[in-house]
C-alpha cells in the first residue's frame, strides 16, 4: 500500500528550516506517522504534518544555535527584545565612558551650532523673504538713478510708468519720512513710508493682517480722511500686546489719524532690514508733511524713493527697463531742464529695496564668517571622527569578546550605530541650546549703520538638518566601520590584552586628522588676531575729543509744523534748559553731530583769491556750547557768543569758526582771526573768522579730520538738529532728565537717536566688530577641539607603546628620554599643522587684507602671537600624554605583557 | 566529575530519552523512542523536543546516530538511528549518583 505523500509544503518547510542532517529523517517520521494516523482515522493529516514539521524544524534550529551561541539571541528571533537591549547597552556604553561621550557630544554641539547660528544670521539679514509678501521673486524695484546717485520720484512718474509698462502687473511707489506718533500722551519717534494707494495689493494681499490696507480713494483723494496702517511692533509697544487698534486715533505730527489697518507680524516694509511702522497713503502727505505741493500731479513734487512693481505674467526685467526708458523720454521732453529726468534712468532691479545694498555692505563680512564657520565645521567633524577612531580601537578587544560570545556583525553593527547616533543627536540637541543662546546674544546688535539692531535671527531648520547630518553621518562612519574592521581582522588578537596588533593606517588617519585641525585652528586664530588688532587700531584713534563723555540726541521741531520763529525759541529754550540740568558739564545745539551719515560740503577760498583756489569743506551749523561740549580746544580766537544766534539774516561778515587745517589750507601759518573768507555758494558771501579750532573727525572715524567750517545757527535753520552734552553724570541718568526736559517743552516733541559718540564711533564699525568678536569666538573653539584632537592622538600613542616605554626604562633609559620620545611624536603632530596652518592663514590674511585698519595681512605680531598661542594649547595638550609615559611602570609591562 | 564539568549534568529530556533509548537497542530513532516514554511512563513529549533532545545529545557525545535503510512506508526516506555511547551511559550513571546523594531519607522512604 502505497501511503499519499506529505503536502509540498511540508517538503518545503523542512528543507529550508530544518539542520540539513536531519531533514531526510524527520521527513520519514512524518511521513510514518501521518500514515499511522490517518489508519486510526485521524482527519486534517496535512495541516498536521505541517505544524509538525514547523515546529520541529525550527525548535531544532534555534537550539542549534543557542547551543552554539549562549549569549544573545539572534535578531531575527525577537527583534524587538534584541533592539531594546542593544540601545541599553549602547547607552551604559556612553555613561561608562562619560568623558569621551561629553568630549564628543560638545565637539559635534560647538561645529553644527555654530554653522546653524551663522547661516541663521546671513539668512535673516540677506536672504530670508519677506513676512507677508506674495512671490518676492516676482517683485522689482525701481530707482531713478545713475552715476552712483539716484533721486527720488514724483506720483505722476508712478501713474504714466503704470500706463505704459505692460510688463507690470502693478506698481506702488514708497518714500520713507520721519514721524512724531503720539499715542496716550507718550511721543515716539517712528519711521513711516508714504506710499500709493495700491502698496498692500501689489506686495501681497496677507501683508495687512488685521483691518485693511488703502483704498482706492484714500490714495488719490486729498481729501478724504487720514488713516495709517500701523505695524505690529508698534502696535504691541504703543497700545499693548493684546489691544486691538482697528478704528482708534493717533497724532502723526500733530494731525489725526485713524488706524485702519495691522501690518502682518514682522513686516516692516519691503526690505528685510528697515524698521517702517506706520504707513500712509501718499494723497494725505500734505498733512504730515507741509510744504509739498501737488503732489499727486506735479512732476518735480518727488515724494517717492523707490517704486515696487509686480512682473506680469512672462514678463522680464529687461522688457520693464525698456517700457520705463520710453516714458522717461517723453517726461524729459516735458521738463528739458531737469537734470536727473535728462541724465538718469528709471534702474530696474529684479527683487526687493535694499537687497544690493545691504549685500553690498555686508555680503563680504558674512561669507568671511560663513567661510570661518564651515572650517570650524570641518574641525569639528575631524575631531569626532578622531573621538570615534580611538574609542574604536579601543574596544577592539570589547567588540572581540562579543564575537567570541557569538555575537553575529549585525548586532555589533547596530550596536555601535545606537551609540554613533546617541551621540549625534546629543551633539545636536545641544546644537540647538547653543543656536537659542547664541541668538539671544546677537539680538540688538547693529550690524550696520543706518539699519536698526537686528532681531533674533531666525533659526534656519535647513542648515541645522544639514550641519547635523553631516556631522552625524561622520559619527557613524567613524565610529561603525573602524570598530567593525577592527573587530573583524582576528578575533584572538583582539581579545589578547596587549595592542600590539594595531594598524598602522588607522594611526596615520588619526595623526593626520590632528595635524589638519592644528592647522584650521591656526589658520583661524591668525585671522581672529588680525581683526581684532585691526579693531584695537580703529578704537585707538583719536577724532579730536572724548567721544565717551559726550551724550548725543536729536528732536526735530519742524515735524510738528514750527514756523521759523517758533523753532528758534524752541532751541533757545532747550540750550537753557539742558544747560541748567544736573550732570551736564556744557552743551550745544549742531546741525550735524559728529559721525552722522549726512553731511554738508562747502567751498571756500580765502578773501581776494580766485574761485580756483577753492578749497572743500565740511560744513556744519553750530550753537555756543558746541565746541565745549566736545572738548575741542581753541586754538585762535574764542565762540560764537549768545547774541551771535539767529541773527535775522544773512549779512556779509557773520562770523564764522574753522578748524585748524581749514586755517592752515587757506592761510598757511598765519593767524586765521580777523581775515575773511569767500563762500562759493551764496557766490562771494564774505564771512569773517573769529575762531580757530583744534581738528576733528566729523563724518568717518577712519578718515583723517576734516576741513570744517562752522556758522552760527541761523533764522529757522534746520528743520532737525541734534544736541551735544558733555556728560558729568552717567549717560543714562542724563538722557531720562533730557527727555523729561525737551518734554516739558512741547510734550508731542520726542527726542530720539540717543547715545554717546563712543556708541556712534561702535556703530560705525558694527560689522567689523561684529565680524571680529565671532572670529575670536570661533577661533578659541577650534583651538579648543585642536588640543582635544592632539591630546587623544597622544594618549593613544601612548598606550600603544607601553610595553616599549616599560621595556626601555627597564634596561636603563631615565623618564626623560621616555618624556622626549612621545614629545617628539607630539612634535610630529603639531609641526607640520602649524606650517599648513601658516600658509593657509597667508591666504586668509589676503582674503581680509581690505578690513585692516593700520595692520599688515603680514602682521608679525598677529602670526607670531597665533603659532606661539596654537602652540602653548598644543603643549598643554600634549602634557598628560607625557607624564603617563614617564609613568610607566616597568616591571607591570613586563609582567602582563 | 568530568561529565559535569563541561557539558553539565543530565536535564530530565535527556535523561528521558536516553533511557528510553537504552531500551530500544536495535531500533531506537525519534518516533521510537517518543512512543517508548509514553508507553513506559504516560509522559507525552512534543515531537519537536524529542528531536532537540536527541540533536543536542548528538553534539555532545551522549548517542551516536546514522541513517537507516530507505523503507516505502517511509516514503522512501531513511530513519535516523540512535545508539547511546559509553559516554552517554556514564552521564547517566552520574546524574542517577547526584540525584541520589542529595535525596534526603525520608523521600527515599516515600512509597511510590
Amino acid at each position: 500500500m502505497s501511503a499519499p505523500p506529505l503536502p509540498s509544503l511540508v517538503h518545503w518547510i523542512i528543507r529550508h528550516l530544518a539542520p540539513r542532517e536531519w531533514r531526510e529523517s524527520i521527513t520519514g517520521d512524518l511521513q510514518e506517522e501521518a500514515d499511522r494516523r490517518r489508519r486510526r482515522g485521524a482527519r486534517r493529516n496535512d495541516w498536521w504534518s505541517v505544524r509538525a514539521a514547523l515546529w520541529m524544524s525550527v525548535r531544532l534550529s534555534i537550539d542549534r544555535r543557542r547551543t552554539h551561541h549562549p549569549a544573545p539571541r539572534s535578531g531575527r528571533y525577537s527583534a524587538g527584545r534584541g533592539f531594546r537591549l542593544d540601545l541599553r547597552q549602547a547607552a551604559r556604553g556612553l555613561v561608562r565612558h562619560r568623558g569621551y561621550a561629553l568630549t564628543a557630544v560638545l565637539t559635534l554641539a560647538i561645529g553644527i551650532g555654530a554653522t546653524t547660528s551663522v547661516f541663521s544670521l546671513t539668512n535673516g539679514l540677506l536672504l530670508r523673504p519677506i513676512a507677508g509678501v506674495d512671490a518676492e521673486a516676482r517683485l522689482v524695484t525701481i530707482y531713478l538713478g545713475g552715476g552712483g546717485g539716484s533721486g527720488p520720484m514724483a506720483m505722476r512718474a508712478v501713474d504714466e510708468i503704470a500706463a505704459a509698462a505692460p510688463a507690470l502687473a502693478g506698481l506702488a511707489g514708497t518714500g520713507p519720512i520721519a514721524a512724531n506718533v503720539e499715542v496716550g500722551g507718550v511721543a515716539r519717534r517712528v519711521n513711516a513710508e508714504v506710499v500709493t494707494g495700491n502698496y498692500f495689493d501689489v506686495l501681497g494681499r496677507s501683508v495687512v493682517s488685521a483691518g485693511r490696507g488703502f483704498t482706492r480713494d484714500e490714495g488719490r483723494n486729498p481729501g478724504a480722511s487720514p488713516v495709517a496702517v500701523i505695524s505690529d511692533r508698534f502696535r504691541q509697544e504703543a497700545f499693548g500686546a493684546a489691544s486691538t487698534v482697528v478704528g482708534v486715533s493717533i497724532t502723526v505730527n500733530g494731525e489725526r489719524w485713524t488706524v485702519i489697518g495691522v501690518a502682518t507680524r514682522d513686516f516692516n516694509g519691503p526690505s528685510r532690514t528697515t524698521r517702517t511702522d506706520i504707513w500712509v497713503p501718499v494723497a494725505q502727505f500734505a498733512r504730515v508733511l507741509p510744504g509739498y505741493k501737488n503732489v499727486l500731479t506735479s512732476l518735480t513734487s518727488r515724494v517717492f524713493d523707490t517704486l515696487v512693481g509686480r512682473l506680469s505674467a512672462g514678463a522680464t526685467v529687461g522688457e520693464v527697463s525698456a517700457q520705463t526708458e520710453v516714458v522717461r523720454t517723453r517726461m524729459s521732453a516735458e521738463k528739458p531742464n531737469d537734470f536727473q529726468l535728462k541724465h538718469w534712468r528709471f534702474l530696474v532691479r529684479p527683487g526687493v529695496v535694499d537687497r544690493d545694498w545691504v549685500g553690498s555692505q555686508l555680503g563680504g563680512s558674512m561669507m568671511l564668517l560663513l567661510g570661518f564657520v564651515v572650517l570650524l565645521l570641518f574641525v569639528s567633524c575631524a575631531n569626532a571622527a578622531n573621538l570615534m577612531l580611538m574609542r574604536a580601537t579601543a574596544r577592539r578587544s570589547e567588540l572581540g569578546t562579543h564575537m567570541a560570545l557569538g555575537a553575529s556583525r549585525g548586532r555589533l553593527i547596530r550596536l555601535l550605530l545606537f551609540e554613533s547616533l546617541a551621540l549625534a543627536t546629543a551633539g545636536g540637541g545641544l546644537a540647538l541650546v547653543l543656536c537659542a543662546l547664541a541668538g539671544r546674544a546677537i539680538e540688538g546688535t547693529v550690524v550696520l549703520q543706518m539699519l536698526p539692531p537686528i532681531d533674533r535671527p531666525p533659526m534656519d531648520w535647513r542648515v541645522f538638518g544639514f550641519a547635523a547630518a553631516v556631522s552625524g553621518i561622520v559619527a557613524v562612519v567613524s565610529g561603525v566601520f573602524p570598530a567593525l574592521t577592527a573587530s573583524r581582522a582576528d578575533v584572538i588578537g583582539a581579545l589578547s590584552t596587549s595592542s600590539r596588533t594595531h594598524t598602522a593606517g588607522r594611526t596615520m588617519a588619526r595623526r593626520l586628522m590632528a595635524t589638519l585641525q592644528v592647522g584650521i585652528s591656526l589658520t583661524l586664530v591668525v585671522g581672529a588676531l588680525l581683526l581684532t588688532r585691526s579693531m584695537a587700531m580703529r578704537h585707538a584713534i583719536d577724532p579730536g575729543f572724548d567721544p565717551s563723555r559726550v551724550l548725543a540726541f536729536s528732536v526735530e521741531p519742524g515735524l510738528e509744523r514750527y514756523d521759523a520763529s517758533r523753532v528758534d525759541a524752541f532751541y533757545r529754550q532747550v540750550l537753557d534748559r539742558v544747560r541748567g540740568m544736573p550732570g551736564v558739564r556744557a552743551a550745544g545745539i549742531a546741525w550735524l553731530q559728529p559721525f552722522s551719515p549726512y553731511a554738508g560740503d562747502e567751498e571756500v577760498r580765502a578773501e581776494g583769491h580766485p574761485a580756483t583756489d577753492n578749497v572743500s569743506a565740511e560744513y556744519n551749523v553750530v550753537s555756543p556750547g558746541f565746541f565745549d561740549a566736545l572738548g575741542l580746544r581753541f586754538v585762535e580766537g574764542r565762540d560764537f557768543r549768545d547774541a551771535e544766534l539767529f541773527p535775522p539774516a544773512k549779512v556779509p561778515d557773520s562770523p564764522v569758526i574753522i578748524s585748524q587745517s581749514l586755517a592752515r589750507h587757506l592761510f598757511g601759518l598765519a593767524p586765521a582771526v580777523g581775515r575773511r573768507i569767500q563762500l562759493h555758494d551764496p557766490e562771494g558771501a564774505t564771512r569773517l573768522i573769529e575762531g580757530v579750532v583744534a581738528d576733528m573727525r566729523q563724518r568717518r572715524v577712519l578718515e583723517p579730520p576734516d576741513d570744517m567750517l562752522f556758522e552760527p545757527m541761523g533764522e529757522g535753520f534746520a528743520a532737525w538738529s541734534t544736541v551735544l552734552v558733555r556728560l558729568g553724570a552717567p549717560a543714562d541718568v542724563v538722557a531720562r532728565s533730557a527727555r523729561a526736559t525737551v518734554a516739558a517743552i512741547d510734550p508731542a516733541m520726542p527726542i530720539y537717536h540717543v547715545a554717546t559718540l563712543d556708541a556712534e564711533i561702535a556703530r560705525q564699525f558694527s560689522s567689523d566688530t561684529l565680524l571680529a568678536d565671532l572670529a575670536r569666538v570661533f577661533a578659541a573653539m577650534a583651538t579648543l577641539l585642536a588640543a582635544v584632537g592632539v591630546y587623544g592622538v597622544l594618549a593613544r600613542t601612548v598606550a600603544e607603546r607601553r610595553r616599549e616605554f616599560g621595556i626601555r626604562m627597564a634596561i636603563g633609559a631615565r623618564p626623560v628620554l621616555v618624556a622626549r620620545l612621545v614629545t617628539h611624536d607630539a612634535a610630529w603632530v603639531v609641526a607640520p599643522g602649524l606650517i599648513v596652518g601658516l600658509a593657509a592663514s597667508a591666504g586668509l590674511a589676503r582674503v581680509i587684507e581690505s578690513r585692516l585698519y593700520h595692520v599688515s595681512p603680514w602682521d608679525p605680531f598677529a602670526a607670531g602671537g597665533a603659532v606661539g598661542l596654537v602652540l602653548l594649547v598644543a603643549l598643554a595638550a600634549a602634557r598628560p600624554a607625557v607624564r603617563r609615559a614617564t609613568r610607566v611602570d616597568p616591571a607591570e609591562v613586563l609582567r602582563t605583557s | 566529575m568530568s561529565s559535569f564539568s563541561d557539558k553539565g549534568l543530565l536535564g530530565e529530556l535527556e535523561q528521558l530519552v536516553l533511557l528510553a533509548a537504552c531500551r530500544l537497542p536495535d531500533d531506537a530513532y525519534a518516533v521510537s523512542i517518543r512512543a517508548e516514554i509514553q508507553v513506559r511512563t504516560g509522559i507525552a513529549l512534543s515531537r519537536s523536543s524529542v528531536y532537540v533532545t536527541l540533536d543536542r545529545l548528538d553534539r555532545k557525545g551522549y548517542v551516536r546516530s546514522w541513517l537507516g535503510d530507505p523503507t516505502p512506508e517511509r516514503g522512501g526516506k531513511a530513519k535516523r538511528c540512535f545508539q547511546v555511547t559509553s559516554a552517554g551511559r556514564r552521564a547517566l550513571a552520574e546524574a542517577e549518583r547526584a540525584v541520589a546523594r542529595l535525596r534526603p531519607a525520608a523521600i527515599q522512604r516515600t512509597p511510590q
